[in-house]
């Protein structure tokens, strides 16, 4: 990245709930040189006032503020999802220097059309909080493409709560609501929103694969099952222009995490072990089978979190958005494709069953 | 030879596929090659259609005992009174029981078992091995199974044990890994992950268990299922004992996916 002789670039972040303690203040206390958090917004006011205290910055509740704060160069946008695509925009317009959006950035096909028109009008360069697309191990394994044959993404994880607790010390920590599993609209809304919650890590990564092979595959979508898995989870099944796909998660008590990332082909094999979300502990380890031989791509000492963030520095000093805003787009549509057809057959699934 | 050593015959194929002549050899107190007439412990190759056919007839003939090696289709009756035993590439691991034990105390909500195969494997044999494998270690038979994505470098199958548990498993063609099966199994706080290495090279299986406690790596076994198989058989036959594997393999079939 850019070597930093210049002042650290101002951030103000929209939304200061875990995902913002645990995940974006400390990975940006790791990157002092690079910025220095200006301002912190968030409704309830507590909160506010108590997460812009820990890194010194100014406090709102007002989202309108904030943007308007010329203390503020860039915006981090970690607000609940639907509130994502409005205050990217409204970022934009207020004419600042960047923004970087947790995912999804928006969450439907007409938001996702809205950002494109305010990014080609305000030129905004964006970074989508994808921290797989930015993770080491990803991005190892990633540079000799092959066309796959079959893709795997498993997720299983504790509750958040058990990584959240090791990188800060989270208030305000949202209740995880009750759920009927017999329902079919909580089938659907179960599935939907672990696609859009959880898959979405690695969505953009398995669309990549997927243009290895095809570059229009991934529009080829269709979901053939769907389901919720208890206590928490999804099991997925799809395919994109002929390559099946597997979504799967699992968030139980279980303290011993699992997720890793398979690109299958004929001759060869590609897969990323991530780390927790959360916590700081390294890249991914990539390793790649092919030929005969099993490569193992050393770890990097930062997660893709922090990659994001490092690569956001270089978008805001003049670099290149690495991934361009069409392609952020092109991923969201991916996603939203595969909620939406996930939820109607997971739907259908448990009221033909009843 | 001695008064307890069993003789053993094998067809040809199953001789190759089930590596009956490494068997011997690493068991040459309790087998040795057979020399006519006297042939006591017979290895069928389930890979012919008529196996079954033969199966009744070594059993006339006076076999003690019988191998199935990797069937790909059940038979309709077998003989009542010497045992007949299944050699699978991984449900015959002998680390499965193990494994099994230790699955039994994680209430597992998911088993997922998962294969790298080459092109060449019979499609039908290795379902039946991942199938009984599935039975051994969730200690409950596949009672349905449906396949919902299938390509011709890949497989998935969704399916239901009969204690009502979920199943999932998958077949992907590949030469970019050796064949191997893996299982995981995930409770509500524990889970358990194996790997079943084919054969061919008698690595061992690595069984790790994780719970409230931490992970465990259950003993690794250095012996390869074929092997097992052998001993498991020798075993029965001394203790006049029989075996429920054909009826186990006939049920297996049975749950099957509904296929063109």
């Amino acid at each position: 990245m850019t070597p930093t002789t210049q002042h650290p670039i101002r951030v103000g972040i929209l939304g200061a709930g875990p995902v913002a303690q645990a995940i974006h203040l400390p990975t940006l206390s790791r990157l002092g040189e690079d910025f220095r958090v200006t301002r912190v917004m968030d409704v309830d006011a507590a909160v506010a006032e108590s997460v812009a205290g820990r890194v010194g910055a100014a406090w709102t509740t007002d989202v309108q503020e904030l943007l308007e704060d010329p203390a503020v160069d860039v915006v981090a946008v970690c607000s609940p999802h639907p509130f994502h695509a409005a205050q990217v925009i409204a970022a934009m317009r207020a004419g600042k220097r960047a923004v970087l959006c947790e995912k999804p950035f928006a969450v439907s096909g007409d938001e996702a059309r809205e950002i494109a028109e305010a990014a080609a009008e305000t030129g905004v360069p964006i970074v989508v909080g994808a921290m797989h697309a930015y993770d080491h191990g990803w991005l190892a394994v990633s540079e000799q493409p092959f066309a796959p044959t079959s893709i795997r993404s498993s997720i299983v994880l504790p509750p958040n709560p058990r990584f959240e607790d090791f990188a800060t010390e989270v208030l305000a920590r949202p209740a995880m609501p009750g759920r009927n599993p017999h329902d079919p609209e909580v089938a659907a809304a179960a599935v939907s929103g672990g696609v859009m919650g959880l898959a979405i890590h690695d969505l953009p990564l398995i669309r990549e694969a997927l243009s290895w092979g095809d570059p229009d595959a991934w529009r080829k979508v269709r979901v053939v099952g769907a389901e919720p898995l208890a206590p928490f989870g999804y099991l997925i099944h799809l395919e994109a222009g002929g390559v099946p796909i597997e979504l799967h998660a699992t968030m139980s008590e279980n303290w011993n995490p699992d997720w890793r990332l398979t690109v299958t082909g004929a001759d060869q094999e590609i897969g990323v072990e991530f780390t927790p979300s959360y916590v700081q502990a390294g890249s991914g380890t990539g390793r790649r089978f092919a030929s005969g031989r099993i490569t193992e791509f050393t770890p990097a000492d930062f997660n893709g979190y922090e990659g994001e963030w490092r690569h956001f520095a270089d978008i805001v000093r003049g670099g290149e958005q690495r991934i361009p805003t069409a392609e952020l787009i092109d991923d969201l549509v991916f996603a939203l494709e595969i909620a939406e057809q996930a939820a109607d057959t997971a739907r259908a699934a448990l009221a033909a069953a009843a | 030879m001695n008064a307890a050593q069993l003789t053993v015959d094998a067809d040809l194929t199953a001789a190759a596929h089930g590596a009956v002549d490494e068997v011997i050899a690493s068991l040459p107190v309790s087998l040795a090659p057979a020399r006519l007439p006297r042939v006591e412990l017979i290895a069928l190759s389930g890979s012919s259609e008529d196996w079954p056919t033969r199966l009744a007839v070594v059993a006339r003939e006076g076999a003690r005992g019988v191998t199935v090696v990797a069937p790909t289709r059940p038979a309709d009756a077998g003989p009542d009174r010497i045992p007949v035993v299944v050699d699978y590439e991984y449900a015959s691991n002998p680390a499965v029981p193990g494994a099994a034990r230790a699955a039994s105390k994680i209430g597992a909500a998911l088993l997922e078992i998962r294969a790298t195969a080459v092109r060449e494997v019979t499609e039908r044999a290795l379902l039946l091995d991942l199938f009984a494998l599935a039975r051994r270690l969730g200690g409950s038979p596949v009672a349905s199974s449906r396949v919902v994505l299938e390509s011709d470098a890949f497989l998935a199958i969704r399916g239901r044990l009969a204690d009502g548990r979920p199943l999932l498993v998958n077949v992907s063609r590949t030469s970019a890994r050796t064949p191997g099966a893996e299982a995981r199994m995930l409770g509500a706080d524990a889970g358990l992950t194996a790997s079943f290495p084919a054969p061919s090279a008698a690595r061992p299986a690595r069984v790790v268990i994780s719970d409230f406690d931490g992970a465990r790596t259950l003993p690794t076994l250095y012996e390869t299922s074929h092997r097992a198989t052998w001993r498991r058989l020798r075993d029965l036959v001394h203790a006049g004992g029989t075996a429920t594997d054909l009826a186990d393999l006939a049920a297996d079939d049975a749950a099957l996916p509904p296929h063109d």
